[in-house]
């Protein structure tokens, strides 16, 4: 989310700013504290000393000011004393003492001092005045001759004043000198004071120095370092591993384009995941399919497959019959045994099977939903349908529901989709090979299996020694039903005596279309009498059947051979066969056992044998004659 | 406050001897320049004047028409009685000859008058002598008890008047002297 500058703190804006500008600014600002610090030290130092120079100037003079203070008083004192004690004499000297004093005083008043000094100095200008006052008096003692009053004022008054004057100037001169020491001992002091200071502000100025820097490498490497530590964990294959980084610098923008990446990673991964599954259902669904070699098994993996994949769902597939118009339940899957029955009655009136793709309805009672779903009667409920196809046909639909407004995935409605696919793939194919199958085994008018899978199926028989018996069949003057009639009678006699054969057998036995009239019959675990017996009821049959019908009457004549007890199956075919003639011979309509020959190299074969290796001297290929629509003895 | 007080209980044990540690050295840092600033200061303004009042004071002369009168205003001194004196020995200080002698204390000044006579120049202590103290920069009048005393170690010499009085510095004084009926006026500034 992007911050306006204005709603950003401070701390915020520091940690958005360019690597190389906090780099710039840490250390312009590490620079600038190192240069203020050291202009601080070295401005403090020398302001210190010059103020502590002064101070020691300053006191050093007042102290000699002092000094040549009382040494002046005392000069003036000892002159004045000498005037007054050796009058008359010369008062030059005492003038010239008194100027010097007055320059000392003058000279300390210039120089300055505390309030105490300057109380002092007035106190001692005092009494100089009073000092001078009582030496005119003195003067004018003397002059009008009283050396004794000029004595004893000397010793009085004005040694009074003078006294006052030399002690102040003293105490004046002691204080200067202790002011000069104390000026000395607070400038070591003062002195030693700035060291410490220049040292607790260098450690200060070293610890900010030290601080900032952490803090600028704070601010750049922590930030690469969670980016780092991201990138080795997403390296390491976890994609959840997003960078934590806030800042709008080069950093931050770096963690923004790697969690982007590994967001999109992570979207490219669960898309890889989906349709990995899918392809791995969509594999074992075809696996599974692959096993199921007829359609029931197929439904049945379809129905397990339905379940898996939407298990929350009631579910059934609709498929369409061998006219392709009628949908029919043909798997149910869900919690509901009924499944969602689904009421359309045929492909074209699906909703999906016409769009050609999944169709979904969030609620049943909305406005949009299919009419199917809408009027069923049931809860509201959300549905998903998809069309089965095969070869680009529709062939039926899934038809799932669930709660209202649940929403289908679109992995759900990919599964559903592949499940369809495979499904339709599947079906279509078997029923293509199954209606194959049909057509090569099978008779197509009759429907009875052909030759080559009867022959098959004795082999068989032969094989697992199982006992049979069979029976060569031939309609009687067939050909002449055909003339007579046209082909479409031949053609609805043929299947009428299908259809009477047919209903007198057992599920265990056998009968095909052998060509063009003729049939063959194999009865599982039967004498050749029980069969003859089971032939004569069906001859029997046909012939009721025949007299309620439209049809010209025909009749049927049989050869009987007991297979097991044949040599071979070529010997069992050749023996009904020429048993069948027999009963031709004998006047159709009628069936005869063959006598089965001893398969003794050398013995002659039976009279019925013989006549039948006749008929084919004489008519070259009875057995293809059969096949032929003639029948050979008719001819 | 309180959020930066939490926040800091809530900090790891080594934020917190960090942030302990910068606040000693800024204080220590800051109390190093704080004495270097006040350095100069020294000593208080309440100290200097008891400094000036050590030492502040006046003299002048001033005559009649018998006496010379020197006047002056010193800082309080301590004044015994003989008994005192002989008690107690002291090195520095009146001794009272008659009269009274007032204690020192703060703004306590020592006023006194010498009288000298004119003719001799000796000085008199023989002599009637009162002593008006007008402080003319509070318009405050006192009279200056006129004890006779001396100083203990000087002796006759410096026999004179006066007493200890209070009185307020940086003032302007006036002492008027009188000398058996003779006045004399004496001004001066007391620091």
């Amino acid at each position: 989310m992007a911050i306006s500058t204005e709603e950003r703190t401070f701390k915020q804006l520091v940690i958005d700013l360019p690597v190389g500008r906090k780099l710039f600014v840490g250390f312009a600002g590490l620079t600038t504290v190192l240069a203020l610090v050291i202009g601080c030290l070295f401005l403090t130092v020398s302001r210190l000393g010059a103020a502590n120079d002064r101070i020691v100037d300053g006191a050093a003079a007042e102290a000699q000011s002092a000094d040549q203070l009382r040494v002046a008083a005392a000069e003036l004192r000892s002159a004045q004393q000498a005037y007054v004690l050796d009058w008359p004499s010369t008062r030059t000297d005492f003038d010239q003492s008194a100027v010097q004093f007055e320059g000392a005083l003058h000279a300390l008043r210039r120089d300055g001092t505390d309030s105490a000094g300057e109380a002092l100095i007035d106190k001692i200008s005092t009494g100089y005045q009073t000092f001078r006052t009582t030496d005119q008096l003195i003067g004018e003692a003397l002059q009008s001759g009283n050396p004794a009053l000029a004595r004893n004022l000397t010793l009085g008054a004005e040694s009074l004043a003078f006294g006052l004057m030399a002690e102040d100037a003293s105490k004046l001169a002691d204080r200067a000198e202790v002011g000069r020491l104390d000026a000395v001992a607070r400038f070591n002091k003062t002195s030693s004071e700035a060291r410490r200071l220049g040292i607790a502000l260098g450690i200060v100025a070293l610890f900010v120095m030290t601080l900032a820097s952490w803090v600028i490498t704070k601010l750049i490497r922590n930030p690469l370092l969670r980016v780092q530590q991201a990138a080795e964990r997403a390296a390491e294959g976890d994609l959840q591993a997003e960078a934590d980084v806030t800042g709008d610098d080069e950093t931050g923008r770096l963690a923004k384009a790697f969690n982007t990446m590994l967001s999109k990673l992570r979207l490219r991964e669960e898309t890889l995941r989906a349709e990995h599954r899918r392809q791995e259902v969509a594999g074992k669904v075809h696996r599974a399919l692959e096993m199921a070699d007829d359609e029931p098994i197929a439904l049945e993996v379809v129905g397990l497959a339905l379940a898996e994949a939407l298990p929350s769902y009631s579910s059934e597939l609709l498929l369409a019959d061998n006219s392709k118009s009628n949908l029919e339940q043909a798997v149910v899957a869900g919690h509901n045994p009924d499944g969602p029955g689904c009421p359309v009655a045929s492909p074209f009136s699906c909703v999906a099977v016409r769009s050609g793709s999944a169709v979904t309805f969030a609620s049943s009672t909305a406005l949009d939903a299919c009419p199917h779903l809408r009027n069923r009667g049931v809860e509201p409920c959300s549905a998903v349908c998809v069309p089965v196809t095969f070869m680009g046909r529709a062939m039926g639909v899934i038809h799932a529901v669930g709660a209202e407004n649940q929403v289908q995935t679109t992995a759900e409605i990919d599964a559903l989709t592949t499940l369809s696919a495979q499904a339709g793939a599947r079906i279509g194919m078997l029923r293509t090979m199954t209606r194959t199958q049909e057509q090569a085994s099978t008779d197509s008018m009759t429907g009875l299996m052909n030759r080559r899978v009867f022959q098959t199926r004795i082999r068989s028989l032969r094989r697992t020694d199982t006992p049979f018996v069979l029976v060569m069949a031939d309609i009687d003057h067939f050909k002449r039903v055909n003339d007579t009639y046209g082909h479409e009678t031949g053609d609805r006699a043929l299947k009428t005596f299908c259809e009477v054969s047919k209903a007198s057998l057992r599920s265990t036995d056998l009968m095909a279309r052998w060509g063009g009239e003729e049939f063959a019959f194999a009865f599982c675990d039967l004498e050749p009498s029980q069969t003859r017996d089971v032939i004569d009821r069906i001859r029997l049959e046909l012939a009721g059947r025949l007299s309620t019908s439209d049809l010209p009457a025909f009749t049927v004549s049989f050869g009987i051979v007991a297979a097991d007890a044949c040599a071979s199956l070529e010997d069992a075919v050749r023996l009904a066969d020429d048993a069948l003639y027999e009963a031709k011979a004998q006047g159709r309509n009628c069936s005869i056992i063959a006598s089965v020959p001893a398969t003794i190299p050398g013995v002659v074969a039976t009279p019925l044998v013989r006549v039948a290796e006749k008929l084919r001297s004489t008519n070259p290929g009875v057995l293809a004659s059969l096949v032929g629509d003639d029948d050979p003895v008719a001819h | 406050m309180t959020i930066q007080r939490v926040r800091f209980i809530a900090s790891p044990p080594a934020r917190k001897r960090f942030i302990v540690a910068l606040m000693l050295m800024g204080l220590v840092a800051s109390s190093s320049a704080c004495r270097l600033v006040d350095g100069d200061k020294g000593i208080s303004d309440t100290t200097a004047d008891q400094e000036v009042a050590k030492v502040a004071g006046w003299t002048r002369i001033a005559t009649t028409e018998k006496y010379l009168v020197v006047a002056n205003v010193l800082p309080g001194e301590v004044m015994f009685t003989t008994a005192e004196a002989d008690a107690q020995n002291p090195t520095e200080g009146e001794l009272i000859i008659r009269g009274i002698g007032n204690p020192v204390g703060d703004h306590v000044r020592h006023v006194e008058a010498h009288i000298y006579d004119r003719t001799t120049g000796l000085p008199r202590s023989d002599v009637t002598t009162s002593i008006l103290l007008l402080n003319r920069t509070t318009g405050e009048r006192e009279i200056v008890a006129a004890t006779l005393m001396q100083d203990i170690n000087t002796g006759a010499l410096d026999i004179h008047y006066g007493n200890n009085i209070a009185v307020r510095s940086n003032s302007d004084l006036r002492l008027i002297v009188t000398v058996d009926g003779e006045e004399v006026t004496l001004d001066g500034h007391l620091d």
